[in-house]
């Protein structure tokens, strides 16, 4: 009888947060009781600030959008949101802020969503503590963790999110803020952006995502101290760089990637202090990328260092550390007396044909290396470190 | 046939070269662990490097010196009228078990102090040990001058250590436009050195390296499956070279 009766209270007293918002008054905090709100399509057209006490949870019961904000000035603090809907021609997400400003989303719990957050042409929002976290099957029918879409100005600030298609995802949306945030196990990209210029990326975690960290079509962005680490698979990268131009990659490490950087059409980009540990390749360079400077990084253990397609490089290494480095330093100045050259032949012809990994290990891998050694002509082009370091730069 | 190869493994083990063996092989792979301890991988893909190497290099020289010095023997042993079957694979299971034997002390001994996990490379430390032993008493049985049935060997092993990938590049480099999963993966059963090679570091998922076209070598040489499948094909690789020896053996005058 308690438990008949404590059922029908739920479902009663979960009918009425749409209500609860339709009665707020502006720029009122309106406080919501624990439960379960089996309530979706939620719409706040009103700057309120709606707060969790307890963590209740809206339920969305796979239909649209759970809460949707056309308003600016609102805040959603302490929420358990999930199971927003799926559509082949929309796109529904757990928070979905569309022509709206100054909007927060704060201490929340995501669940089970196709998207979970969804920006569309909203400024100077806030996303900030939020664990997102879903299980998507196939790209197709999976949605981004954090979807920013036409946003200005937007911070997104140590969130954790997991499983989704791509952790984050932005697209024509400039000088956003994306600062320790965990992004782990996505089925395609841990971050993925299109277009957007001025975005700065900073002390970010990107671990075992599918398919890596891809950025495409950008100017002017940061990238620092962020961590890539075990996106390893066949077409796998650490930081797939697309049509980057401007930018500054510093202090990142890259470890146990496929492809560390994967540069594509990337030009006047700066490498710098950045540590790639372990992967297969640190460095894949494709010819239509230019003018590039890499300055002391370091490249520690990975199968390959640099392998390049083009006859001639215009980019610039110096004074990076090479775990591979076999020269001298006569004057004791940590600057070693010969000019390395990352790229071996084996390595370049392992990038033309894939099957020759095979031969990994061989022995005849060495001899090839003891006689460009030998004969410095074998070494395919002029790409070489004029000043390597000698010792890991601390 | 039991009493054979019982009394040719005692010999053997007597052998000054078998306790060199297993002393070198005991020396070398505790520097590779020991200065590899804080890089596993690295000291991993050494000691592979190490016991591809010396194990079949040391198989095929000292299957051919004994089976080429005890030919008086066997030929009393023939004229006491014990079967030819018998004298041939008595010898060669006792010098497998003897060679093997060192092997496991070797390597085995200094893994155990050292802590590292080698179930893969024992195994497949003993199958090459089985293999380059019956391809030496193959060639041994077959051409009945010892200089060159040694000279023979060398080239097959330097054949089979170097000359092989050196094939498999320049195969690769010319015909680079036409798709090779399969070819290659044909050409690696082909060499035992390179299947045991290939076998161990599939287990480190280099696969991922190879694109696409890795997804076939992880399919097929990957995981316990994988394992069972290199394991079978490297026994085809003791039984018919023996087989063959076996055949020429019948045949051979003293």
């Amino acid at each position: 009888m308690k438990w008949i009766l404590c059922f029908f209270s739920l479902q009663l007293f979960s009918g009425n947060l749409q209500e609860l918002i339709r009665n707020a008054k502006p720029f009122e905090i309106v406080n919501v009781d624990s439960g379960v709100y089996r309530e979706g399509m939620i719409v706040i057209d009103k700057p309120i600030i709606l707060k969790g006490i307890g963590r209740p949870v809206i339920d969305g019961s796979k239909q649209k959008n759970v809460i949707k904000i056309t308003s600016s000035n609102v805040t959603i603090e302490g929420f358990e949101i999930r199971a927003s809907g799926y559509s082949d021609i929309a796109e529904y997400a757990g928070v979905r802020i569309e022509n709206a400003n100054n909007c927060i989303v704060r201490n929340n719990i995501f669940k089970e969503n196709v998207y979970s957050v969804y920006l569309a042409k909203a400024e100077n929002c806030l996303i900030e503590n939020n664990d997102i976290h879903t299980v998507s099957n196939r790209e197709a029918t999976s949605g981004n963790g954090i979807h920013l879409w036409n946003s200005k100005n937007t911070k997104i600030v140590n969130n954790s999110i997991e499983g989704h298609r791509d952790g984050i995802y932005i697209e024509f949306s400039g000088d956003s803020w994306i600062k320790g945030n965990s992004v782990k196990h996505n089925i395609r990209y841990g971050l993925h952006f299109m277009y957007s210029h001025g975005n700065q990326y900073i002390e970010n975690i990107f671990s075992e995502n599918q398919t890596g960290v891809a950025v495409m079509y950008s100017k002017h962005v940061h990238m620092l101290k962020n961590r890539f680490e075990k996106s390893w698979g066949h077409a796998s990268y650490g930081l797939l760089l697309k049509d980057i131009t401007d930018s500054v990659i510093s202090g990142n490490v890259f470890f146990g990637n496929t492809v560390a950087v994967l540069l594509d059409a990337a030009n006047r980009n700066r490498f710098y202090n950045n540590t790639l540990e372990k992967n297969g390749w640190a460095l894949r360079i494709l010819g239509n990328s230019e003018e590039n400077l890499f300055k002391r990084n370091q490249f520690i253990s990975n199968f390959f260092e640099v392998t390049t397609n083009s006859e001639k490089s215009t980019n610039d290494f110096k004074n990076n550390f090479w775990s591979t480095y076999r020269g001298y330093d006569l004057d004791k100045d940590n600057v070693g007396d010969q000019p390395f050259r990352p790229m071996k032949i084996f390595g370049l012809w392992v990038a033309k044909f894939p099957e020759l990994v095979v031969l990994l290990g061989s022995p005849i891998v060495e001899f090839l290396e003891i006689a460009e050694r030998v004969l410095p002509i074998l070494t395919p082009i002029n790409l070489l470190d004029s000043a390597p370091l000698i010792r890991r730069p601390s | 046939m039991k009493t054979l190869a019982w009394f040719e493994f005692k010999e053997t083990i007597r052998h000054r070269w078998w306790l060199f063996y297993s002393i070198s092989l005991f020396l070398l792979s505790s520097l590779i662990l020991y200065i590899g301890s804080s890089e596993s991988m690295r000291a991993n893909a050494s000691l592979l490097n190490l016991v591809l190497l010396l194990v079949p290099l040391f198989s095929l020289i000292f299957g051919n010196m004994c089976f080429c010095e005890s030919l008086p023997f066997q030929e009393i042993l023939i004229a006491l009228s014990v079967s030819r079957f018998q004298i041939y694979f008595g010898k060669l299971v006792g010098l497998f078990l003897a060679l093997s034997s060192a092997f496991v002390i070797g390597i085995g001994f200094s893994a155990w102090i050292f802590w590292s996990d080698i179930f893969l490379l024992l195994l497949i430390g003993i199958l090459l040990t089985a293999i380059f032993l019956s391809i030496a008493f193959f060639l041994s049985a077959t051409i009945d001058r010892k200089e060159l049935a040694l000279g023979t060997l060398l080239i097959i092993w330097l054949f089979f250590f170097l000359i092989y990938d050196i094939l498999i590049m320049q195969i690769a480099l010319i015909f680079g436009d036409y798709p090779l999963e399969i070819p290659m993966f044909i050409m690696i059963f082909l060499n035992p050195i390179d299947l045991a090679r290939i076998l161990f570091t599939i287990q480190l998922d280099l696969s991922a390296m190879m694109g696409y076209s890795g997804a076939l070598f992880q399919k097929y040489l990957g995981g316990f499956f994988g394992i069972s499948i290199g394991v079978i094909a490297l026994s085809i690789w003791v039984i018919l070279p023996s087989f063959f020896g076996y055949i020429f053996f019948q045949e051979k005058d003293f």
